[in-house]
């Protein structure tokens, strides 16, 4: 019997055997011991969550104390990947969840199964009200994938007020991914795109946290690890006064006019009181569209005051009788006869008032912005001159304000014709004498003119951000006036600048902003349009005793007349400014 | 001899065995117990498992003290009564996981595969041992060959493929140990590899339907159907058999037309199996080996499984994260925990230490089989405990080669460790045997 035993036969495979348990035991220290903290690392990440909390932005606040921007709390459905789904399973989430939330089943399936591949939580739906939190509840208990959560969303109160200062905020556009996620932002974070909410954006990004959970293989609560604190990003307090604002905001409304602005700075300082844009972008509407990404946002963006380039027209008499007076060529008293019209050899140049001035000195001819006069006073001082006191007052620059897109004025004069086309006639003179022809500006260009003029000849660059405070009130940042150059007129030149500045609001075309106990120099302007009705200028400044002086650039595009469009505007501005109650006698006198 | 049975007849009971036995099962409790920990019918399954080690214990003392003779009477008995068993479980089984294999009692489940492959062990160690020339002739072969075919065909239609590759390892250690001659080994082994040509075609398709652009592979794939494709194709393959075989024959005119005919069934055989089994396998199943194919291919799918079973144990590191502290277990992230994935469980919560501890006292419960089946006093006995033997082997590879990522994703259990009734109480009564062995040995040393 002993035959049938092969114990040999036994051996050997006892013997592979073991060779097999050796071959398990290398690969077992292979696993456990050698990728020992490689598996660990998988099975930590497999076991906790983060719940991501964005922290609030900081506030945007005037200088007055009103909060322009803010946060308000906001619901939205979450989608938290889970392992045990299927596509039937997420087919059927989509369609309940689009029957509670009213959006295309099919769109929701596809950010899903996104959300699924990636494994990675997605906001579904943005905002929702307290029905469907109910509603998204009742089926949470069959779909635990799905959390509501509680976020920061922006929110406008004034809407479109201060709308180009402020700006606004939206998720971040493919072009600009790169440059925030190196920053560590998640791809759907909210950004700010425009005006403060862009240029502050480092400042104002809150700090975000997360809530760590440990949850279990269906993706289930179990317990609350920790959580890492969220804060608020800092506050932005902006030198604009609100009052102020507003005033200029609603003179701008009231206007039959389409589109305008009026921008207001201290002018011993550069910092901007009021910067007004009509029409403002409804900053609101941004927020509440930022999720449909399709949304197009056809919005009046254009930012006037430092995108607008105008003719600056009479305003620009200003320049021209600072070089009559700078050059000595004419006295303030030398007068020159207006009969309506000025020959100037091979062509008639009219003055705006075709019965003519009659007699005009210095102080009228500014106070009337009679064209004869200054055609006169262009003959004789000649084009250099009128474009060198125009380039000292940096009418061929940017102003440095700190917003994006500022564009550069153009001043055409002679010296720059004779680079390009090489040629400069006698009209061209006459014509930017009185600011037509191939110059153009932008409205906070002509503040900055006015600023130095009414200051003495000094350059601020034009700032609205105060300073910035953290949550803990700790002032991080604060903006001081920066000088960015001066300029020197003779004192009589000063005299009598101020007092034909004086005179253009007293008796002249810009009455209507004359108001009691406040003295206003200013004057207007008429751009004369190809393309449609004329626009309005009007750069003042305004002083009165132991306040700051202001200075103030108006326009109205298609506003007709300075006089009785911008003027006004400036009136309203200045009024709010020193606290002076409405002065209802300005008379609406279409005068230039 | 028989004076030095009498002399050598000290001890009663292998103590070593049971000591190995029990310290698995101890760790079992543990494993279990943290596995199940969240599961809302962890209490169940903990009555369960007690009530299966009391049974199982029991039967191990009952079949202890009984000559294991007696099953050599019975054989033929248990032989039938678990052809019955498998028969019925097809017609009032209850089905689980895609396998209709379990019998719903009043109060547990009971898997009669797991008794059934026990007691066909038993069988053809008893047949073997009764005709020990049996396996030195084919006609010998093909009767112990027509004895087995039914348990399988039988757990196909369940389907259990794993049941069947768990039993197919121990026959094929008793067959090589009972001296089967070793071109029958041959034989055999080219009929599997032809029945699992088919199956293998079918898996690589499923995996890669794209394959089917392949003309050739598209005709081959066509004819792996039961329809008249398959018959056309084995009356042709028939004739190509002949007129090779007549070519062929005026070169060498020693090879006779009973050669030719052979090959020609095995082959037939063979392939009309193939065709047999690809028709039982299961969508799941198919995932199971594409994700040991691709793992990463999709990682929330059916690979998910094995890699958060593997995170589980490589996470464990030397010393584990603690007994009810494994993140992996009581989260729920390994699949199967509490049955065949518990090594994961040990490992994770016991590291190194727990599971080199498990594959050493696995590795002992081997050996004494070994040694058992060298101090056995008949030929019965030797069989029995190489036959058992080789099962755990087989049971050991496959489980703990699965979570190695040696071996797709099989349902094995580990004897003694995974939770499950039935088998624990099969794996007793397979201890009970063998220590009925040792009982009754005779020492030669």
């Amino acid at each position: 019997m002993e035959i049938f035993r092969n114990d040999e036969l036994v051996n050997k495979i006892y013997s592979l055997f073991y060779i097999i348990v050796i071959i398990f035991i290398i690969r077992l220290i292979d696993i456990q011991i050698i990728k020992y903290s490689y598996f660990y690392e998988l099975s930590e990440k497999n076991r906790t969550r983060v719940i991501p909390r964005n922290g609030p932005r900081g506030n945007i606040i005037t200088s007055d104390g009103i909060v322009v921007a803010r946060n308000k709390i906001s619901y939205s459905i979450m989608y938290f990947p889970s392992d045990t789904t299927n596509y039937d399973y997420l087919k059927k989430l989509s369609y309940l969840l689009s029957k509670i939330v009213g959006l295309n089943s099919e769109k929701l399936l596809t950010v899903i199964l996104q959300a699924q591949n990636t494994h990675k939580p997605i906001k579904l739906v943005d905002r929702i009200g307290l029905e469907i939190i109910k509603s998204v509840y009742e089926i949470k208990n069959i779909f635990p994938e799905l959390e509501i959560i509680e976020e920061n969303i922006r929110d406008y109160p004034f809407n479109n007020y201060l709308s180009h200062v402020i700006g606004y905020v939206g998720k971040i556009e493919e072009k600009d991914i790169r440059k925030y996620i190196l920053k560590g932002y998640s791809l759907d974070s909210i950004v700010g795109k425009n005006g403060v909410e862009l240029m502050y954006e480092d400042e104002l990004r809150g700090k975000n946290g997360g809530l760590f959970i440990e949850v279990d293989n269906r993706g289930r609560l179990v317990k609350v690890l920790g959580y890492e604190p969220w804060s608020k990003g800092n506050d932005v307090y902006l030198t604009v006064n609100w009052n102020v604002q507003k005033a200029a905001e609603d003179a701008l409304r009231k206007l039959p006019y389409k589109r305008g602005a009026a921008v207001a700075c201290e002018a011993d300082s550069g910092r901007i009181i009021a910067y007004a844009v009509k029409p403002g972008i409804d900053l609101n509407n941004f927020v509440l569209k930022s999720s449909d990404t399709s949304y197009s946002y056809n919005v009046d963006e254009f930012n006037i005051p430092i995108q607008g380039l105008y003719p600056p027209a009479s305003t620009f008499k200003i320049i021209t009788t600072i070089a009559a007076l700078e050059s000595q060529k004419i006295s303030k008293d030398r007068k020159f006869f207006c009969p309506g019209f000025y020959d100037a050899g091979s062509r008639v140049f009219k003055c705006w008032e075709k019965r003519g001035h009659g007699w005009v000195s210095m102080i009228d001819g500014l106070a009337k912005s009679c064209d004869v006069y200054y055609y006169n006073v262009a003959d004789i001082v000649g084009p250099y001159e009128i474009e060198n006191i125009a380039k000292r007052f940096r009418l061929d620059q940017k102003t440095g304000i700190d917003m994006p897109y500022e564009k550069t004025p153009i001043i055409f004069g002679p010296k720059k014709r004779i680079e390009t086309k090489g040629y400069w006639y006698r009209g061209d003179t006459l014509n930017m004498s009185i600011g037509q022809g191939e110059i153009v500006v932008t409205p906070i260009s002509m503040l900055l003119v006015i600023m130095a003029i009414a200051n003495g000849g000094k350059f601020y660059k034009p700032y609205y951000v105060e300073k910035i405070v953290d949550e803990r009130g700790n002032v991080l940042k604060e903006n001081y006036p920066i000088v960015t150059g001066s300029l020197t007129l003779k004192p009589h030149t000063w005299d009598v600048l101020y007092k034909a500045l004086r005179e253009v609001v007293i008796n002249g075309t810009g009455k209507a902003c004359d108001v009691n106990g406040i003295e206003v120099y200013g004057k207007t302007g008429t751009a004369q349009n190809p393309h449609g009705k004329d626009h309005a200028w009007f750069v003042a400044f305004a002083k009165k005793d132991g306040k700051k002086t202001i200075a103030v650039s108006v326009i109205i595009e298609h506003g007709e007349h300075g006089s009785s469009a911008a003027a006004p505007v400036a009136s309203k501005l200045i009024q709010a400014y020193y606290n002076v109650r409405e002065n209802n006698s300005i008379k609406m006198e279409i005068i230039e | 001899m028989i004076d030095q049975v009498i002399v050598e007849r000290k001890k009663n009971i292998d103590l070593i065995l049971i000591f190995c036995v029990y310290f698995i099962v101890l760790m079992s409790f543990v494993a279990v117990n943290s596995a199940v920990s969240m599961l809302d019918y962890k209490d169940r399954i903990l009555k369960t498992q007690i009530f299966a080690l009391i049974i199982g214990s029991s039967m191990m003392v009952f079949v202890w003290f009984f000559d294991y003779d007696i099953l050599n009477e019975y054989a033929a008995h248990l032989y039938i009564f678990s052809l019955i068993s498998l028969l019925l479980v097809l017609f009032f089984g209850i089905a689980d996981k895609g396998s209709k294999s379990w019998f719903r009692l009043p109060f547990f489940s009971i898997q009669p595969s797991e008794f059934a492959r026990v007691f066909l062990l038993v069988f053809i160690s008893s047949y073997l041992s009764k005709r020990p020339f049996m396996l030195k002739d084919f006609i010998g072969i093909l009767k112990v060959f027509l004895l087995i075919v039914p348990f399988f065909v039988l757990m196909i239609k369940q389907p259990d493929f794993s049941g069947i590759l768990i039993t197919v390892f121990p026959l094929a250690v008793l067959f090589f140990v009972a001296g089967i001659d070793v071109k029958y080994f041959y034989i055999f082994g080219f009929y599997i590899l032809v029945a699992l040509l088919v199956p293998f075609l079918g898996v690589m398709i499923k995996i890669k339907p794209e394959l089917l652009n392949n003309d050739i592979i598209e005709m081959f794939y066509s004819i792996t159907y039961f329809n008249i494709n398959m018959i056309i194709f084995l009356i042709s393959f028939f004739i190509i058999f002949l007129v090779s075989w007549i070519i062929i024959r005026k070169l060498n005119p020693l090879i006779e037309l009973g050669y030719v005919l052979f090959i020609y069934t095995l082959f037939a055989l063979g392939y009309v199996t193939g065709v047999f089994i690809k028709d039982q396998i299961k969508e799941y199943q198919y995932k199971r080996i594409e994700s040991f194919i691709y793992p990463e291919k999709d990682p929330r799918g059916a690979g998910y499984n094995i890699i958060q079973a593997r995170v589980a144990l490589g996470s464990g590191g030397f010393s584990g994260k603690g007994i009810f502290k494994g993140s992996q277990t009581r989260l729920g992230f390994i699949p199967e925990r509490h049955t065949d994935f518990i090594v994961s469980v040990v490992g994770e919560e016991m590291g190194f230490i727990g599971v080199i501890l498990l594959i050493i006292s696995y590795v002992i419960i081997i050996n004494r089989f070994k040694v058992i089946a060298f101090s056995s006093r008949d030929l019965f006995g030797y069989y029995l405990c190489i036959s058992f033997g080789g099962l755990f082997m087989g049971y050991f590879f496959v489980n703990i080669g699965m979570i190695l990522g040696f071996f797709p994703v099989a349902g094995v259990p580990l004897p003694f460790l995974s939770y499950g009734g039935s088998n624990l109480v099969a794996s007793f009564l397979i201890i009970g045997i063998i220590q009925s062995v040792f009982k009754r040995r005779i020492s030669i040393a």
